[in-house]
This record gives structure tokens, C-alpha cells and sequence, in this order.
């Protein structure tokens, strides 16, 4: 009896325990999206996150209603890298004309442009002279960084040794001792950073707590005038320095002269040949902030803080209008806005963080970008992070002449990513790359949620750079949030309902975009659809994405798979996001 | 990890262990009984359209009952249904049967009715179990999700100590999927189930 009645009770503590034990649950991501498939599929603004090999065939169900998803994938690997696949779809029902903006929403105000002159007249700007001058600027910096950065290797002396021996050799803007009216001579030799200089004669046209503005005796005449350059100064000096500094950090002052040197030379002009598709507005050579001297000096080294800028050229301007007065005064502000943050990036790397190595050149550009849009929030009274509509932007003269002034570029450039999404990356520093990347970075600031000052400055103030200087930053996989943003290219004041990882915080750029003048009234996105195909073939670059929007009946579902065109796995670096939109 | 450790040490240590202390201690008759019938999915769980578009299958148990009033038992046991997947069926990884299983607790009172020899009895309690799918690519489950089990049936004489025990039964509870890749799903579980006991009475 007592051996059954032990029996019994050893039956009755196994049972729960045995049965208690429960089964973990480490599904695979085809699994899970199998699972969830069955358990009803997504909701408007759900979303499965798979990648690589994980990714296989996934079903999509058209509900009562009928349903329309996009397919986001991701390429994280360098931009030089390229990746075919194919996702084929079964069930895939006909495409939706893919609508600009959200149902209920309205283009505002008709007839109002922004980035023309006439701001009546949509289609006429300075978006497509600024999306040539682009192009000419990649090549430019592409060299001129690989060129610096060999100088960065060979190692640099402190910045107080550097500022000694500048003193001892010069005296003509060094140490404050330039006065408006003097001439000084100024390398401007653009191809190479310390061989065969190329001397220019500047004469100092105004003088700020902050600037010199050099004019080059050889700019073509009825160019600016002395109070062209004035304003330049005060401008500088009352917005753009402020708002760059207190983001960025301070500059450093290896020619003693607590200013930056502008200066307005033809010898930027003559790198854009006449015809030539682009133009170069500007730019800043990182071999002037090294020494001519010591051991690994750079005889071509202008020893200063500064940069160089285009300068009107009436006459030229009756066949190329970008270099009229009028245009090269509407960009001068924003150009300076860009170089002086490369300056700022590049002198503090050198000789205040002690970085063995540049900024990754996409990122630089990026940053350069999103310093004059922080110029503009100044200009304009607004702010980051207020999903900025373009009513807003033309709600008054100042907000409007604003974005003219530093933002409409990087509208144009973000534009043309859109309508070249497929072919672009953003980390590359070409023209639709930069528009990509500025607006990544400017989601990743949002995301982070530290403010601009803090996470810029953490961003410039960094031995690290590209991706890991962007991870080290954010303390996020800079990959994943990529691949996030690429969702809210379309979702952002699109798709309601959606997390907040799929919206993009600071612009509407939904309403923007239509309102730019190149863009005449449309959102510039280029999706892909099935378009009654069972497969549709994808060409991504690293740091690519595209959108492909797939339809789905009522009552029906869709099988999609997405593989190489050969058919085999896809590699982990692809990441895939399916969004249910509708 | 640490705790999917020392769970089943502790499980294991617990079967070796309490027998000889349960037994001491036991007030009442104890049994033990295997059921075995059709499990017929029932609500959303069943609905087509809805979700998994369960349909029927079987349904086995074994628990262990012990008598702590006159007419009155508490069970604890193991429970585990197994149903088709119709919509597991259309994908093209899952595969076309689900699994769901988990512990009970609960009482069985007897009803003082019925003709000699026969023992009418309902039963109530909670369960926790979860749904398990498999597939090509390895298998998963939900949450052990919290719900009911009600019961009713008669017990026949058999032989000996044994007792054999038909009843239909009704389970309900609600599971969550915690999933990684994609967005956390809950569902209403529920099925209906037909079956019939073997007890042995000590």
C-alpha cells in the first residue's frame, strides 16, 4: 500500500513538472513571419523586419479591404558595392497610382514657389544650377581629402608650435594685424596641396570680429562691392559663426588671427570650365591648415583658417545665369555656412581631437549639409524636430527668404535622390548620395534624442569616422536606423498609425518637395511595382534602398520571395523591411 | 540562462524528492487518470478568415486527483490537443497541425444523482498552456497563456480499481507571441473535446 500511495504521489508531482517545463521560443524570422502570417498578418503600420538569408518567402494578405504594403530593402555594405536580387510575387494584385500625399491633404498655398526668383513661377530656380554645381564639388573633395588626408598621416606638430613659426615668417593676416585695403597673396592652386602654388593678390575688402574678406584683384568687374562684403562679415559673423560654433566647437587659430579668411577669387570660377555640366561654388583645402615648414611641411599651405568662394561674373552670366550677381549673392551665405564646417571638422580633428584620419567624406558633406540648415532654423526663428510643412516655410518674407537663402539646396538634393532612389547610396558623396545623407543624418539626430548641439558636436569632436563615428554617437547600429529611414522615406506624413522609427521628426517633406521649383508640383519619389509581372529585378549600391509597393485584393494573398536572381540566399547585410500601408 | 538552469534542477530535484514527503502527508484517496478523445476548435480560433482556421484533432491528458472532501477532488495534470492548421496549410513553411498543450489545475465534484453505479461528476479549474507550430524551418511557440477548462461526465465501474470516465470538456484561455522580427500577436484559444478516462484508484 505505502509503495502505491508513494507511486501515486510521485505521478502527481511529475505531472506539472514535466508539463511546467515550457518550450522557449527561439523561432527563426521565416517562422515568425509564417506564424504571424496565419495569425492575421500585419496592420496598417506594421511592419516585418528581416534580413539576409532570413528573409525566404513571406506571405501578405489582402484583409477585407484589400491591402498595399512596400518592401524596403536595405544594402549595408560600402557604396561601391552592388547587389542584384529579385523578388517574385504571387498574388500580387494591380498598382495604385502612387499618390504625393496623404488622403485629405491639400499641395497649400497655389502659385508659391520656393527656390525661384519668381517665386510665381514653378519650374525656375537655382535648384538645377545648384544639382550640376554638385557634381564638379564631389570630384573636387574626393581629391582634395585623399591629398589632405596623406598630409594628416605624415603626422602634425601642436597647434601652438604651428602658430609660432606662422608668426615668425608672416605678418600679413597673421595676428591680427590685416587692415581693410591690404593686398596679401593667397595660393589658390586647386589640383595639387603644396606643389606648384598658383598666387593669387587679395585685397582685404572688410574685416570682423570674426572675418577677413579677401577679394581677389583678378574677379571680373560689376561683381560685388565693397558692401557685398561687408554684409558678408556681419553676417558671418552674426549668424553663421554663432550658430556653427556653439553646434560644432571653435575653429582653431594656427595664423593667430582669431578670424576665417574668405576669399572671393575668379580662381573658383576658373575650376568650372565654360559649358561644363557643373560648377564649382566653393570649397575648402584642408592642406592650409598645415605648416609650410618643418619636416613634413606643405610649401602650398596658406596657414590660415579659411576657404574660397565663387564670385560673380556678369558677362558670363548671359550664357550660365549661375554666375550673375543675383545668384552667386543668393548662395554666397549658404556656401559659407557649408565650407566653414569642413574647416571646423578638419581643424579640430588636426589639432584638437587628435584623429588620425578625416571625416568619411559622405559624412563630412552630410554635416556640411546639415550646417546650413542649422543656419536656416536661426534665419527663420525655427526649429529641428516640428515636422516643418511648407505653409510654415511660407508664412512670412523672413521664413521664406530663409530657405532660398540656406535650405532650398538641400530640398533639391534630397529631391533628386528621390527620383534617382534605386542608383543612389548614401554613403556616397555624389549628388543624390548627399541628398540621401543629409537627410539620414538629420533622422538620426531626431532619433537620438539629444539636441543638435549635443549630438552634432559629439559627431564632429570624434577620432572615429563614417558609420562607427555615426554608431559611437547615437549608440545605435547605424545599418538598422538606415534601414529604418528608408522605410520613412515613403511613411513619413504618408501612412498614419506607423511607429515613431518611421517618421522623419523636422520636415514634412511631402508638402515641401512639390513646392520646389525643379520638381513642379510633384513628390519626386520613383517607386517600383510589380506592374502585372511576377518579379521585379533590383540593382542596389551599397547604402542603397528602394521602395516597392505591392498591392493585395480583398480576400486574397500574396506570396513574395525575395532571393539573388539566381535564386540562391541573400546575404545578411541585406536588410528588408514589409510595411503594410493600407 | 541562469534560470534555465536551475528550473529543471529544481523540477528534477522536486520529482525525487517529494514523493516520499507527499505520500506521508496525503489525506485522502489518490488516482490517476488518462484521457484520450476529439479536440474540436471552436470561435476565432476555429473562424475562417479570422486567423489560423483551426479545425479538429485529439486531445489527451493525465492527472493525478486526490479526494479532500467527500465528493470532492482537486486534479493537477498534463494536457496536450493536437488540431489541423488550415491556414498553417496554405503557407509554404508551417506545417498543417498545431499543438497545444500545458498543465491544470482544478476540482471535480461528484453530483449526487444519477442511477446506481453511475457517478456524475463536472470539473472546473485553470489552465496554462500555449500553441506550438512546426515547420521546415524548426518549430515555436506562444507565451503560456492563463484561461478555464470545464468539464462534465459520469464515472463507470470498470475493474477493480479501475474506473473508466466519458465527459466532454470546454478550454479557453488567451496566449501571446513574443516575436522578434515582427510585431506581438495575442489569441483566443478554444476548443471543445469529446473524450473518455481510464482512472486507477489507489
Amino acid at each position: 500500500m505505502a509503495i502505491k500511495r508513494r507511486l501515486a504521489a510521485s505521478l502527481v508531482a511529475a505531472v506539472p513538472v514535466l508539463a511546467g517545463c515550457d518550450s522557449e521560443s527561439t523561432m527563426s524570422p521565416a517562422l515568425e513571419v509564417a506564424i504571424h502570417s496565419v495569425l492575421g498578418g500585419l496592420e496598417k503600420g506594421e511592419a516585418y523586419v528581416l534580413r539576409g538569408g532570413d528573409i525566404g518567402s513571406f506571405p501578405l494578405l489582402g484583409g477585407e479591404n484589400g491591402a498595399e504594403y512596400i518592401v524596403v530593402p536595405f544594402y549595408a555594405a560600402r557604396e561601391d558595392q552592388e547587389l542584384d536580387l529579385a523578388l517574385r510575387g504571387d498574388g500580387v494584385a494591380a498598382p495604385r497610382p502612387l499618390l504625393a500625399l496623404a488622403e485629405g491633404e491639400e499641395l497649400g498655398r497655389a502659385g508659391r514657389m520656393l527656390g525661384s526668383p519668381d517665386r510665381s513661377r514653378p519650374g525656375v530656380g537655382l535648384g538645377r544650377a545648384v544639382a550640376a554645381s554638385d557634381r564638379a564639388h564631389e570630384q573636387l573633395r574626393t581629391r582634395m581629402r585623399r591629398e589632405a588626408a596623406e598630409l594628416m598621416r605624415r603626422g602634425v606638430p601642436d597647434q601652438a608650435s604651428v602658430r609660432r613659426s606662422i608668426a615668425a615668417r608672416r605678418g600679413n593676416l597673421a595676428l591680427a594685424s590685416a587692415a581693410v585695403g591690404d593686398l596679401v597673396t593667397l595660393n589658390v592652386q586647386a589640383d595639387v596641396p603644396c606643389d606648384d602654388p598658383q598666387y593669387r593678390t587679395g585685397k582685404v575688402m572688410a574685416i570682423s570680429e570674426r572675418a577677413i574678406v579677401v577679394a581677389d584683384t583678378l574677379n571680373p568687374a560689376n561683381g560685388f562691392d565693397e558692401s557685398h562684403y561687408r554684409a558678408f562679415a556681419a553676417e558671418f559673423d552674426e549668424l553663421v559663426h554663432p550658430v556653427l560654433t556653439g553646434t560644432f566647437g571653435e575653429p582653431t587659430d594656427i595664423d593667430g588671427n582669431g578670424k576665417v579668411i574668405i576669399f572671393f577669387t575668379s580662381a573658383v570660377n576658373d575650376l568650372t570650365p565654360p559649358g561644363s555640366e557643373g560648377v564649382i561654388l566653393g570649397f575648402f583645402y584642408a592642406r592650409d591648415l598645415f605648416p609650410q615648414g618643418g619636416v613634413n611641411g606643405c610649401a602650398g599651405s596658406n596657414e590660415a583658417e579659411m576657404f574660397y568662394m565663387m564670385v560673380p561674373d556678369p558677362k558670363r552670366a548671359q550664357l550660365e545665369p549661375i554666375f550673375s550677381l543675383f545668384w552667386v549673392e543668393e548662395l554666397a551665405m549658404g556656401i559659407i555656412a557649408h565650407e566653414y564646417q569642413h574647416l571646423i571638422n578638419s581643424a579640430r580633428r588636426i589639432y584638437v581631437n587628435d584623429a588620425e584620419t578625416f571625416e568619411e567624406i559622405w559624412l563630412d558633406e552630410a554635416l556640411s549639409h546639415v550646417a546650413e540648415e542649422l543656419v536656416f532654423y536661426a534665419a527663420s526663428g525655427m526649429g529641428p524636430r516640428r515636422d516643418i510643412h511648407v505653409d510654415d516655410l511660407l508664412a512670412n518674407n523672413r521664413r521664406t527668404d530663409a530657405v532660398n537663402r540656406y535650405m532650398v539646396d538641400n530640398f533639391v538634393r534630397y529631391g533628386i535622390f528621390l527620383q534617382d532612389i534605386e542608383g543612389a547610396s548614401i554613403f556616397s558623396y555624389d549628388l543624390a548620395g548627399r541628398g540621401g545623407s543629409w537627410a539620414f543624418l538629420r533622422y538620426v539626430a531626431d532619433r537620438s534624442g539629444k539636441s543638435d548641439e549635443e549630438f552634432f558636436r559629439d559627431l564632429v569632436n570624434s577620432r572615429t569616422a563614417g558609420l562607427a563615428n555615426l554608431g559611437r554617437v547615437s549608440g545605435e547600429d547605424p545599418t538598422e536606423m538606415a534601414r529604418d529611414w528608408a522605410v520613412s522615406i515613403y511613411t513619413d506624413n504618408f501612412v498614419s498609425g506607423v511607429p515613431d522609427k518611421y517618421k522623419q521628426p523636422s520636415w514634412n517633406f511631402r508638402s515641401i518637395l512639390p513646392r520646389v521649383g525643379i520638381f513642379n508640383l510633384t513628390f519626386p519619389l520613383s517607386d517600383r511595382k510589380f506592374d502585372g509581372e511576377n518579379a521585379v529585378n533590383l540593382a542596389l549600391r551599397g547604402g542603397g534602398t528602394v521602395i516597392v509597393r505591392v498591392p493585395v485584393d480583398a480576400a486574397s494573398k500574396a506570396v513574395l520571395e525575395a532571393t539573388t536572381p539566381g535564386g540562391g540566399s541573400l546575404p545578411s547585410t541585406l536588410h528588408l523591411t514589409v510595411l503594410r500601408t493600407r | 540562462m541562469r534560470k534555465r538552469i536551475v528550473v529543471p534542477i529544481a523540477c528534477c530535484a522536486l520529482v525525487l524528492i517529494a514523493p516520499a514527503r507527499l505520500a506521508a502527508q496525503l489525506p485522502g484517496a489518490l488516482s490517476v487518470e488518462a484521457r484520450l478523445g476529439g479536440a474540436f476548435a471552436t470561435g476565432d480560433f476555429a473562424a475562417p478568415g479570422k486567423a489560423l482556421e483551426a479545425g479538429n484533432g485529439y486531445a489527451a491528458s493525465v492527472n493525478g486527483r486526490l479526494q479532500v472532501l467527500p465528493g470532492m477532488q482537486v486534479y493537477v495534470g498534463y494536457e496536450r490537443a493536437q488540431m489541423t492548421c488550415d491556414a498553417c496549410s496554405a503557407t509554404p513553411v508551417l506545417d498543417n497541425t498545431i499543438v497545444d498543450d500545458g498543465i491544470g489545475v482544478g476540482a471535480v465534484m461528484a453530483v449526487p444523482m444519477g442511477p446506481p453505479g453511475l457517478s456524475p461528476w463536472v470539473r472546473a479549474g485553470l489552465v496554462r498552456r500555449q500553441l506550438k507550430f512546426s515547420g521546415d524551418d524548426g518549430s515555436g511557440a506562444s507565451k503560456p497563456g492563463i484561461g478555464f477548462d470545464l468539464g462534465a461526465g459520469i464515472t463507470l465501474p470498470f475493474t477493480g480499481p479501475f474506473k473508466v470516465t466519458p465527459g466532454i470538456r470546454y478550454v479557453r484561455y488567451t496566449t501571446e507571441f513574443d516575436f522578434q522580427n515582427v510585431p506581438d500577436r495575442s489569441l483566443d484559444v478554444s476548443h471543445f473535446g469529446v473524450d473518455v478516462g481510464l482512472a486507477y484508484q489507489f
